[in-house]
């Protein structure tokens, strides 16, 4: 298991010029970071496609990665989810994949008991989305792991546009003030 | 479209949790992508979400990739290897533009583009300026380099373009001027614009704004701009 620390370290390393840091970073992230773009993608060379852009965008802008501003796995979702985010706007609308043609769609589960047990940042955001009606919780996740924009979301939900931007803006609230509780 | 954010969310804040849950469009995105560069308050603000939600990426199941993405990634990154690849993507061709400027006589659609015209020589103190320009999120968007020989700048465009209801347009930005407009870019494929001796030198600053089809209709930038590049010495 990579510590935060470590991954941190490795940053400031790939910010140097140093290569064999960025192998590192990509050994114990790559595998999370192609689910995160696979699941939004769908289609498997085109992930792969925004997977490398990723690599080379952490390995271009690893010096401006900042431990005080944000976590280092987060910077480094962050830059996989917009990648994948922008690929997935900038396709022409009618070569978006169809999701129930795709036999391989990297799923997401519930966290494993012994991890929630444990309490860590994502228990707890677990547990802080367990709070939210269930529909505004799955829409939040929607939005999040598929990379849908609100108009997408709205017409799968069938409500209107700004419901469904109230509903996901209340739920994003009411989630954080259960984070801070 | 206007909608009533929660009470007790602001529109900034309403757009900035809209951008980190990734729930924008193409043009929005943009808009905030740029938003982020010159607004600390509104970065700090996404910066935030961003660490309340990318915890959930903890429930995605890993799914490792195939070897050939870290040979792709190595490719790129080790300069030897880079130098000798063909300009696929504007990191490299930023790189070809060098080599192709020294003497080299690849036959790429730029240098082919280049080389059929007739050339006028031009003193060797004449510096080669280029610029990358990238959205905020570190995207190149498109690889410039100023031609001294035809006092052009070609652009090298990374194929990502904006809707069909929309036109890029590349803006020369010299100090607190005025935005002047270089015209509308195809971003499927290299070009390069005329431009007047004299108005390129370090530190000139090129943009490219999102406008509606057919460009800005004021002579100013309209639409968001979407990515920025300073002129440096080659």
């Amino acid at each position: 298991m990579t510590t935060p620390t470590i991954l941190a370290n490795w940053l400031v390393q790939v910010g140097e010029g140093d290569r064999a840091a960025l192998k590192s970073i990509y050994n114990a992230t790559s595998a999370k970071l192609f689910a995160v773009t696979l699941r939004i993608l769908i289609d498997r060379s085109e992930a792969e496609d925004v997977l490398q852009e990723v690599f080379i965008t952490i390995w271009r802008k690893a010096a401006q990665f900042d431990a005080a501003r944000a976590g280092a796995m987060t910077w480094l979702v962050t830059i996989a989810r917009n990648r994948a985010i922008d690929r997935l706007r900038s396709r022409p609308a009618r070569a978006n994949v169809a999701i129930e043609l795709a036999a391989e769609i990297a799923d997401e589960r519930p966290l494993p008991d012994a991890i929630l047990e444990a309490g860590g940042e994502a228990a707890k955001l677990q547990t802080a989305l367990s709070m939210l009606d269930p529909r505004h919780a799955g829409i939040i996740r929607a939005a999040f792991f598929e990379g849908l924009s609100y108009e997408a979301l709205a017409l799968r939900e069938a409500v209107p546009i700004g419901t469904l931007k109230s509903w996901v803006r209340r739920g994003l609230l009411r989630m954080r003030s259960e984070l801070a509780t | 479209m206007i909608d009533e954010p929660p009470v007790d969310m602001n529109a900034d804040e309403a757009l900035a949790a809209d951008f980190a849950l990734g729930a924008l469009d193409l043009t929005q995105l943009r808009a905030a992508e740029l938003r982020m560069l010159r607004d600390p308050a509104f970065r700090a603000a996404v910066e935030a979400w961003q660490a309340d939600l990318n915890t959930l990426a903890q429930q995605l199941v890993e799914t490792v990739p195939s070897p050939e993405v870290w040979e792709r990634i190595a490719a790129e990154i080790d300069p030897i290897v880079r130098a000798k690849a063909a300009p696929r993507g504007l990191w490299a061709s930023l790189n070809f533009w060098r080599a192709f400027s020294v003497a080299s006589t690849s036959a790429a659609a730029v240098a082919a583009a280049l080389l059929l015209a007739p050339v006028t020589p031009v003193s060797t103190s004449q510096p080669l300026l280029a610029a990358t320009l990238k959205s905020t999120d570190g995207a190149v968007l498109i690889s410039a380099a100023y031609d001294p020989y035809r006092h052009s700048v070609i652009l090298s465009p990374s194929g990502n373009g904006p809707d069909a209801q929309h036109s890029p347009e590349l803006w020369l930005i010299d100090g607190s001027a005025a935005p002047r407009s270089l015209g509308l870019i195809d971003m499927n494929r290299p070009q390069q614009r005329s431009i007047a001796v004299g108005q390129l030198h370090p530190g000139v600053v090129l943009a490219v704004s999102i406008e509606a089809r057919g460009g800005s209709t004021t002579g100013l930038p309209q639409g968001p701009v979407v990515a920025t590049g300073k002129l440096s010495i080659v």
